[in-house]
């Protein structure tokens, strides 16, 4: 009956920093398809949660929507759409594209 | 007819099962007052795991006094923390 | 760097700009791209949907809760309606909830609110947008609630004993945005203009509107 990662209220932690910082393209990207597949409840955000909260915990602590990718790439995988391997394999290609 | 009036005192319950759940670790075994009835909605306990989150329970605003949940709060006794809760979190409170 | 060394990936990098320049672009902006194509692609989502969703989402503004609290402050059957039904309230003003509801908290001279989401960062986004990092970070969802007033005072917002702090667990179906109470000196003004006093962090409830 630990406190778990996701579950914070009272965990020991510094000050809060308030910079303003607005959400890059690519964040808005991983926001608006969360979004659509929740309208066709092909994920839902209780499961999106819970495959948050499951993520090993250094993938946790990092940026919201970096841990957001990771979860939704685990879910989906779960669900049968694509594998992990998919996904990167179709990040090199961009990437070799990319490179010209 | 709501299981919980408002004004009444309850106890969110002490209870760890896995999985996704929705009752913060700090208010857990805590005791309340109901605040409002929200309505009733789907369970995301099981809309987590693709079940269809029936039967809806009903979710409750529960106010709780800060020197309830922590020892040595910070603030003066009246300061409160509201959250909330789905009935099956809880309890009634015998007086 | 190849797409399995995330460790390499640096967390302060420069802000990438729009157009896509391999060595500019980051570990997570690939992913996102890869996602996006493969979606479309499988037909798990149509451009439309996602093309939606985006203006959706860029439409959003604070501006729009400002609105929403002026005209409340301006229009006391409307404060009314809104701390009766948050939801249905801002309908009025064209604005929707979505899949949750909206609880509106009302500052007094006896009470300040706070809103907070210990869980995961429930936030009221289809009025405010998305959340701010601050909203987000470990800092603010582990302390909000065990030492509210220490996190306010960060906020440059010190309250006295004699006003009870509330502090709201955004952690379920409900989403939350603070009612602030109209600040001295702006009696008389206009809605457009007092809506222009209001920022996102007052109707969080982490800093109170300046005349």
């Amino acid at each position: 009956m630990n406190q778990r990662q996701h579950d914070m209220g009272g965990m020991d932690a510094g000050p809060i920093e308030s910079s303003a910082h607005d959400a890059e393209p690519w964040a808005k990207m991983i926001t608006s398809l969360a979004a659509a597949m929740r309208d066709d409840d092909i994920m839902r955000i209780d499961e999106l949660r819970r495959a948050l909260e499951d993520l090993p915990p250094d993938i946790y602590s990092q940026d919201y929507f970096e841990r957001w990718s990771e979860a939704m790439i685990n879910l989906l995988e779960e669900k049968g759409i694509w594998t992990r391997n998919e996904v990167m394999g179709r990040m090199d290609a961009i990437k070799a594209k990319l490179e010209g | 007819m709501t299981m919980f009036s408002v004004g009444e005192r309850v106890r969110i319950k002490d209870s760890h099962p896995p999985g996704h759940r929705r009752t913060p670790f700090y208010v857990r075994g805590k005791t309340g007052v109901i605040e409002r009835y929200c309505g009733d909605f789907k369970n995301p306990e099981e809309l987590a795991y693709g079940f269809d989150g029936t039967p809806k329970r009903e979710l409750y605003r529960v106010r709780l006094a800060q020197n309830d949940l922590w020892e040595n709060y910070e603030g003066p006794a009246s300061d409160t923390l509201d959250l909330e809760i789905y009935d099956h979190w809880l309890e009634k409170v015998e007086d | 760097m190849t797409t399995d060394d995330r460790g390499t990936h640096s967390h302060d990098h420069d802000h990438p700009g729009t157009t896509p320049d391999v060595n500019e672009t980051g570990y997570y902006e690939l992913m996102a791209e890869a996602m996006k194509e493969l979606l479309i692609e499988k037909g798990v989502v149509s451009a439309d949907d996602l093309r939606r969703n985006l203006e959706f989402l860029d439409s959003r503004d604070p501006v729009d809760g400002g609105k929403i609290i002026a005209r409340a402050w301006t229009d006391p059957d409307f404060k009314s309606r809104l701390l009766e039904d948050g939801t249905k309230a801002v309908e009025e003003m064209g604005l929707t909830m979505g899949d949750a509801e909206l609880v509106v908290v009302e500052n007094t001279d006896d009470v300040h609110n706070m809103i907070v989401c210990t869980l995961c960062s429930c936030y009221p986004r289809t009025i405010l947008g998305l959340p701010p990092d601050w909203y987000k970070s470990k800092s603010y969802r582990s302390r909000a609630v065990v030492e509210p007033r220490s996190v306010l005072k960060e906020f440059g917002t010190e309250l006295p004993d004699s006003k009870t702090v509330r502090v709201h667990d955004s952690n379920a179906d409900m989403r939350y945005l603070v009612l602030p109470q109209q600040p001295e000196g702006t009696d008389g003004w206009s809605a457009d203009r007092l809506a222009e006093i209001v920022t996102r962090d007052a109707m969080v409830g982490v800093v109170l509107p300046q005349a």
